[in-house]
């Protein structure tokens, strides 16, 4: 599958410098949900489900995010075939063609903080918490988690604002 | 920059939201006189006061109430609508 | 000159620096600002005064005055407006004064000082009588006014903005920031210290306070940023920070203002000659960069400062000639020293004049009686090389005004305290009349512990206030003479007089005062003069200080740089799927709001216009492809989406059929078009319909929000960004696109929809005709769309942009919403109301066009066209269309249609001008006009039989 980046041909998907990865992991696998029939749906599919808004679960090695009250994002290999299965009264899925950035480093909060307003420092990545904000102009999902002590988000942008969102975060990496 | 409350997403920089205006209740429009729903469509209230609003948070699309007192500047409240009239 | 090592200098003398003033070469040391430098070289002129060059020197040294600015030219571009006494110098600066003529040692324009009395205050108001002198004067104000020389090949420099979060900002790290810093860490919150020193202390550095809160702040974990300024407080706790390199945008829980005070200059007869300066000026560039310029001094005091500042004077070697204390003697305590020493102390005493020099520099002052501002006899003439004065402080209160803090006049401290603060604003120290040490230090902590009770919730018992014993500020330190020169605001060279002159005239209120006198204007914004002129006001119109009031402070505190206030400029720049394969065929982009469309493309050697007609005909002849992923894409699901939809549009679609398209139109509450697109139904349940580009989130956004008030069992998904599409249009896209589809195109009738697999992928696919020809708008997801683009332009289609649909759509008579309607269109005046089902039970807008409905049309949309033989130049859009004189209509859209070979339009006209076959009259820009006439649309194939796919 190809990602939202080629829209602009942009060939290279990765930046790293010392303390700071960008990342396009936008071609894994991704699946919709929003209404109020969309978490028996889920359950019907034996999804773990995040118990709190604007948080995410690990469900066997699938990230389910849920956005807000009744919206959910689905991450991980063979989430796509959700897609063609009957859907329940009050659950409308959502096509997800995401651009999906990860940065991940000690270095990040510094682009975060060029970028977003959001205090991600305070913030408690264990919790694996959810942000709907705006980030350089653009809206996004932000999922803030942490591996082996370093922080960690993925961002989700629609994919045609991805190469812009792309571009933006490696001009700010590439000046620190 | 202000901030609201979304009452989904929390505290955010006001730039992310949308203002829709003052939730005003319409006359019924299968008996109310022209000038009465005329009224109801263009005249809104400037006098300095609390102001029950609609609101939406762009980034979530969270449509929301929020309570604003316009002579002191400040958001007194948020809720999600919880029902009433068309 | 430079006096040796000492441990409370901040220069670096391993680190000697070179640089050039006024074309002349000097030496200073690392740490040094401009001015220290040059002081320390023995130059006495600095700068040159705005309106009559007088020659000035250090004042404030604090930034707190504009005597000191230069252009640094060493560069590939100036630097212009460098503020000396507060810029460290660096090594191979070339610096100029500014605003001089021939240079700050010999302004030729000094002259004008002769001519003061020619322009008094507001000269500028009445003198200019003759309106054909105006170049004249243009000319000549403009080589003379101004300051530093824009460089235009200054290059645009981008510099990072960022957010930062605390629980509580504290302004200024001087006695009372740091004690309120240090309170509210220690009660648990995390504390951002700012100062725009590079060093953090203030007064701590130069005068005998101990320095035990400097250690104590560095130790803890405070963020302590120095060299970095609050340039502003917006709403809820939001402070720009600008540090040399960047901008913060600072979101605290709490914030501490502790920005002290502005030393103020007394007002007396040439009060402005080099080597007159403010104590704290005198202590800085004696403590901190062991520059000593005054070797006999006469202080000016009204204060215990003023004797403290004595003391260290004395204490390092300077002579003091004479004490001149404006106060009564039994006001004066502490004075036993200098009798000891004999230094003659002068009691309720002033400087009536300063008397300058073969060097422009102050020589002598005459000391006088003083009994509330007016003097009285000479009792001495001193000479002397310097003046150091002492007579009180203004409070910094610029961040508190812009917090909506309401200031109370305090009679015996003769300043403003801030008195009603927001809960989450505090204010210690000398801004809130506390001058002495402890005091300082007190209300500090209170400040700190108060900002810790307010964040945490909790009731930490608060330190018992201390009462302020000093009152260091004198209530009128203003001495008249009637050969004036006696300055209040040295920016702008306003004397005493000139507020007299403007209350006399009228200005009589502090705004008005501010404007017409210019006090406060300037570059130091009042810092060092609003009070003065308060003061003034205030006795001349008897009025008390807290009547009189102030002006308030806006953004920002000291200038911030454009670069740092652009930041980065981000601007969203979005892309459809296939925005590489224009690229790769030569498309013009043009920006539909954030979008990058093709506005047409490229062809070798061929005209932009011609290159369009091309693709105009491409579509009219074979096959077109265009990329229409712009559109906005949204889907209703659920048993009452058809009723939904049917309150949001004017139509009906409950009887649409599965398979089937039509029309939307979406009118807003007062009944004015605001959209449109088309409508699939794609199940019983379930439609797929289009928006415009520009409405797309609008209408999302808005739909979202009467569905949860009208609380229908249905839901709404935005597949705007997540779907591509292809419009495939021309008589041969049927056979197109029969190579890629297994699906039978002959069951496909016009406003038809179908679901299918083209080029293997999940396609929707519409046949509508907003081109006019036989066309098919194929949707498929994102990632995947570019595959059918690939085969279609294989295939032979002709890439066609958004100019070659517009003529094409026009040639149809199809509007664009927004530009063929305007904010007063509803669908009886644009050509609508064969879309309007007005026996719905409800739709938004309904009530409204019932009314509009009876009342006569204002306007309509007609079509029209310029005879096809006209040659001249075309009109425009919004050119109007006269008829006796008056505005009878204006152009919507126009242009020259390839296909029919003439003009054709569509424009808004009085309904009562639009018959079929009327002449209009269209205007010009520059007033001629030409003739068309009013005709049928559409204009082009009538009949529709290409779009619908019959013609023969």
């Amino acid at each position: 599958m190809i990602s939202p980046l080629s829209f602009e041909n942009i060939t290279t998907t990765e930046f790293a410098k010392d303390g700071l990865l960008i990342k396009d992991i936008s071609n894994a696998e991704k699946f919709g949900i929003k209404g109020k029939g969309a978490e028996e749906f889920l359950k019907s599919q034996d999804i773990k489900l995040p118990e709190k808004y604007n948080s995410a679960v690990v469900d066997n090695e699938k990230i389910v995010m849920r956005l807000g009250v009744s919206e959910y994002l689905l991450e991980g290999v063979g989430v796509s075939k959700f897609y063609d299965l009957p859907k329940p009264d009050k659950a409308y899925q959502v096509l997800r063609q995401d651009c999906c950035l990860l940065l991940r480093g000690a270095a990040i909060y510094k682009i975060l903080s060029q970028s977003c307003a959001i205090d991600f420092v305070k913030a408690n990545a264990k919790d694996l918490p959810l942000f709907l904000t705006s980030m350089v102009g653009v809206g996004v999902t932000i999922l803030l988690s942490e591996e082996e002590g370093l922080p960690e988000v993925r961002i989700y942008c629609d994919p045609t604002y991805g190469s812009y969102l792309f571009k933006t975060l490696l001009e700010i990496g590439g000046d620190l | 920059m202000k901030i609201m409350t979304c009452p989904i997403n929390g505290e955010r920089p006001i730039s992310e939201f949308y203002y829709w205006g003052a939730i005003k209740t319409p006359p019924n429009p299968d008996i109310c006189s022209d000038e009465e729903w005329s009224d109801y469509v263009f005249n809104k209230n400037g006098a300095p006061g609390i102001k029950k609003e609609f609101w939406c948070h762009s980034p979530s699309n969270t449509w929301f109430v929020a309570e604003r007192d316009t002579l002191t500047d400040t958001i007194l409240k948020t809720y999600l609508y919880d029902g009433g009239a068309k | 000159m430079r006096l040796p090592q000492q441990t409370s200098e901040i220069i670096n003398r391993e680190k000697p620096v070179a640089f050039t003033f006024e074309g002349k070469k000097y030496q200073g040391f690392e740490g040094d600002t401009i001015t220290s430098a040059l002081l320390a070289n023995g130059v006495k002129i600095l700068g040159r005064s705005f309106k009559y060059h007088r020659p000035r020197s250090v004042l404030s040294f604090a930034n707190h005055d504009m005597n000191v600015i230069v252009d640094d030219v060493s560069g590939q571009y100036f630097i212009p407006n460098i503020r000396a006494d507060v810029t460290k110098v660096i090594d191979g600066m070339k610096l100029k004064a500014v605003n001089t003529f021939g240079g700050v040692e010999n302004d030729k324009a000094s002259i004008l000082g002769r001519f003061s009395k020619f322009l008094p205050v507001g000269f500028y108001y009445k003198a200019f009588h003759t309106k054909a002198l105006f170049p004249m004067w243009e000319k000549m104000f403009r080589a003379m006014t101004g300051l530093g020389n824009v460089d235009f090949k200054t290059p645009k420099i981008k510099t990072a903005k960022d957010y930062g979060f605390c629980d509580c900002l504290v302004v200024g790290a001087g006695v009372a920031g740091l004690s309120a810093a240090l309170a509210a860490a220690e009660n648990g919150l995390d504390v951002v210290l700012v100062d725009e020193n590079s060093q953090i202390g203030g007064s701590i550095n130069y005068t005998d306070i101990p320095n035990e809160l400097i250690e104590r702040a560095k130790a803890a974990s405070i963020r302590i940023l120095s060299d970095c300024y609050a340039a502003g407080y917006y709403a809820d706790n939001w402070v720009a920070l600008v540090h040399k390199t960047h901008m913060t945008k600072m979101r605290a829980k709490t914030v501490i203002v502790a920005s002290g005070a502005f030393e103020q200059p007394p007002v007396f007869r040439n009060n402005d000659l080099p080597n007159i300066m403010l104590a704290g000026a005198f202590l800085r560039l004696l403590k901190l960069y062991s520059v000593k310029i005054i070797e006999n001094a006469v202080f000016l005091v009204a204060n215990d400062y003023g004797y403290e500042t004595a003391k260290t004077a004395l204490a390092n070697g300077i002579n003091i000639k004479a004490i001149v204390d404006l106060r009564n003697g039994d006001e004066v305590s502490g004075l036993e020293e200098f009798v000891a020493k004999n230094i003659p102390v002068y009691t309720a005493s002033c400087i009536y004049e300063a008397v300058a020099g073969k060097d422009k520099q102050v020589e002598r002052v005459k000391i006088h009686e003083f009994n509330d501002g007016i003097a009285g006899t000479l009792k001495a003439e001193i000479a002397c090389d310097g003046v150091v004065m002492a007579t009180g402080f203004a409070p910094a209160l610029n961040l508190l005004y812009q917090a909506n803090t309401k200031m109370r006049f305090d009679d015996a401290l003769s300043q403003f305290i801030p008195d009603v603060l927001l809960n989450s604003v505090f204010a210690c120290g000398k801004l809130n009349g506390n001058y002495s040490y402890e005091t300082r230090v007190r209300d500090g902590e209170f400040a700190g512990i108060s900002a810790a009770n307010f964040v945490k919730n909790s009731k930490i018992k608060l330190p018992k206030a201390l009462a302020e014993t000093q009152k260091p500020n004198h209530p009128w330190p203003i001495i008249e003479h009637e050969h004036g020169k006696n300055f209040v605001d040295f920016d702008e060279d306003l004397q005493l007089k000139d507020f007299k002159n403007a209350v006399q005239e009228g200005f009589d209120n502090i705004e008005l005062l501010k404007r017409y006198t210019t006090n406060g204007m300037g570059p130091s914004q009042g810092k060092h003069s609003n009070m003065n002129g308060l003061r003034i006001l205030a006795r001349l119109t008897g009025k008390p200080a807290q009547e009189v009031g102030t002006t308030t402070a806006r953004p920002f505190y000291h200038p911030v740089p454009m670069k740092h206030l652009g930041g980065r400029g981000f601007s969203p720049n979005r892309v459809t799927p296939l925005h590489s394969r224009h690229g790769a065929l030569d498309a013009v982009f043009m920006l539909a709001g954030n979008w990058q469309r093709p506005e047409y493309y490229a062809r070798d050697g061929i005209s932009r216009q011609n290159a369009i007609n091309a693709e105009v005909m491409a579509v009219h002849d074979n096959v077109g492809i265009i990329d229409v992923g712009t559109l906005g894409k949204l889907e209703v699901i659920g048993p009452d989406a058809a009723e939904f939809l049917e309150r949001v549009y004017i139509s009906k679609y409950k009887g649409l059929k599965i398979g089937n398209c039509r029309y939307g139109v979406a009118c807003d509450e007062t009944g004015v078009v605001v959209d449109d697109g088309i409508i699939a139904r794609l199940s019983d349940n379930h439609f797929y319909f289009t928006t415009t580009t520009s409405g797309a989130a609008n209408i999302y956004r808005e739909l979202s929000r009467l569905n949860m008030i009208w609380g229908l069992d249905c839901g709404i998904v935005n597949h705007t960004g997540s779907f591509g599409a292809i419009n495939l249009a021309g008589p041969n896209s049927k056979a197109v696109l029969a190579k890629f589809t297994d699906l039978n195109l002959d069951d496909f009738p016009f406003l038809g929809y179908r679901e299918a697999l083209v080029a293997g992928v999940k396609c929707r696919i519409i046949r509508a005709g907003f081109v006019g020809e036989l066309g098919y708008e194929i949707h498929a997801s994102a990632l995947e769309i570019h595959k059918i683009w690939d085969e279609f332009i294989t295939a032979g289609a002709t890439p066609f942009g958004v100019e070659a649909q517009r003529v094409l759509r026009l040639q149809k008579g199809h509007i664009i919403i927004g530009q063929d309607t305007d904010g007063l269109s509803t669908p009886y005046n644009a050509a609508l109301d064969w879309a309007l089902k007005m026996d719905k039970p409800f739709f938004v807008g309904k009530r409204s066009l019932e009314i509009i409905a009876k009342k006569p049309k204002s306007q309509v949309l007609a079509g029209f066209a310029l005879p096809k033989d006209y040659e001249g130049a075309p009109p425009q859009e919004c050119h109007l269309i006269i008829e006796n004189g008056d505005i009878v209509g204006r152009i919507t859209s126009i242009t020259k249609s390839p296909k029919l070979g003439q003009i054709i339009g569509l424009c808004h006209i009085k309904p009562e001008l639009a018959a079929i076959g009327s002449e209009i009259k269209i205007r010009f820009s520059n007033g001629s006009f030409v003739a068309a006439n009013i005709v049928n649309t559409p204009f082009y194939d009538p009949e529709n039989l290409n779009q619908k796919g019959v013609a023969k």
